[in-house]
């Protein structure tokens, strides 16, 4: 009863370290949690739905050599005016195809690896297939990335692609490594 | 026993007191450490995988550990710290003595920044006289009997003595 009546007295207290508390660590957390451009990959994805935290700890099984973390995001993060630079991006064709046309200089050319279908366009190639409308089938679907909803199949090829402020494709302004195209190598290779 | 003049504050009570506080002051201090510690090596082991546990785990045992370290500074040790002011206060205050009829009200008051205290009534022949008395304490007074001589200091009984 006293013990009670004491925490009453002081419950003001035990709040604030309870707020205080729960701060301090999220945000020690968030900074643990990253790591500087250089050491990290990050992908944004622009499909149905998407387990980004069940990807990044799928891919990061394989981690790049000087890679610490791989980030995972959905496409609408970067659009909300996050200054985040993505390397690599999955989107639709028809995605890729106005991101071309209207920036063409935000998307990295790229020599199509074999056994990979690029997406050309003006004489050079952009972008790898990840998604098969024709057999919808993708890297990764169904576990990782839904292309299409469930009651509606997906019309549209998804492209990999890598933007062209990445440091992590060789070739690229300022890279480091070529840590992108193994994580894009990687994903491709998810199970179908 | 009568004629014998029994302090409230006899130097052993004090010396148990302090040793509290010390005792108390290297529970909290432990207590803050470890948890600290827990935190620390949980956030080192955590990854992409079980950041998310981590995170719940380590804000759990900084709240309550965080808990009882408050519980413990406040109640413990700065309580303590407060009984020990007043008491060293008294003893070293002057005493006047009031024999008479004593009743301790049976209420408790918190003083501001200081100790829990009851009223003590004192019915002399020139008439009631009323002083205050540790809370704590005030059970022992009342123990004593009704027909007491008790000394104040600073307007509290520091001690008392039966009358014969």
């Amino acid at each position: 009863m006293k013990i009670l009546k004491n925490i009453l007295s002081q419950f003001h207290t035990f709040l604030l370290w309870a707020l205080a508390s729960v701060l301090l660590w999220g945000w020690i957390y968030t900074l643990v949690n990253d790591a500087p451009r250089e050491k990290k990959v990050t992908v944004f994805i622009n499909a149905v739905a998407i387990d980004d935290h069940a990807l990044a700890v799928r891919l990061e099984e394989h981690l790049p050599d000087g890679i610490r973390k791989i980030k995972v995001h959905d496409f609408e993060y970067q659009m909300i005016g996050s200054d985040v630079k993505g390397d690599i991006y999955v989107v639709r064709a028809s995605q890729l195809e106005q991101m071309l046309r209207e920036k063409p200089e935000a998307v990295l050319p790229i020599t199509v690896p074999e056994g990979c279908i690029g997406y050309d366009y003006g004489g050079s190639c952009y972008g790898l297939r990840i998604f098969d409308a024709a057999s919808q089938t993708g890297a990764g679907a169904g576990k990782y990335i839904w292309y299409a909803y469930l009651d509606e199949p997906q019309k549209e090829d998804y492209y990999l692609c890598f933007g062209t402020e990445t440091v992590h494709v060789l070739g690229a302004d300022g890279a480091v490594d070529n840590a992108a195209w193994e994580v894009a190598m990687e994903l491709l290779s998810l199970e179908k | 026993m009568p004629g014998q003049i029994v302090s409230l504050y006899p130097p052993e009570r004090l010396r148990q007191l302090k040793r509290k506080i010390k005792a108390l002051r290297i529970l909290l201090w432990l207590l803050a450490a470890a948890a600290l510690t827990a935190c620390v090596v949980l956030t080192c082991c955590a990854n992409t995988a079980n950041s998310s546990v981590m995170m719940l785990w380590t804000m759990g045992i900084s709240t309550v550990a965080g808990w009882i370290v408050l519980y413990l500074a406040i109640f413990g040790v700065g309580e303590g710290k407060k009984e020990l002011a007043h008491a060293s206060h008294l003893v070293e205050g002057e005493q006047q003595a009031v024999t008479g009829t004593v009743l301790v009200d049976p209420c408790r008051m918190k003083l501001r920044k200081s100790i829990s205290v009851r009223k003590v009534f004192v019915r002399t022949p020139e008439g009631e006289q009323s002083f205050l008395v540790n809370a704590a304490r005030a059970e022992e007074l009342r123990r004593a009997g009704e027909r007491l001589t008790v000394y104040i200091s600073h307007g509290y009984v520091a001690a008392y003595e039966v009358c014969p």
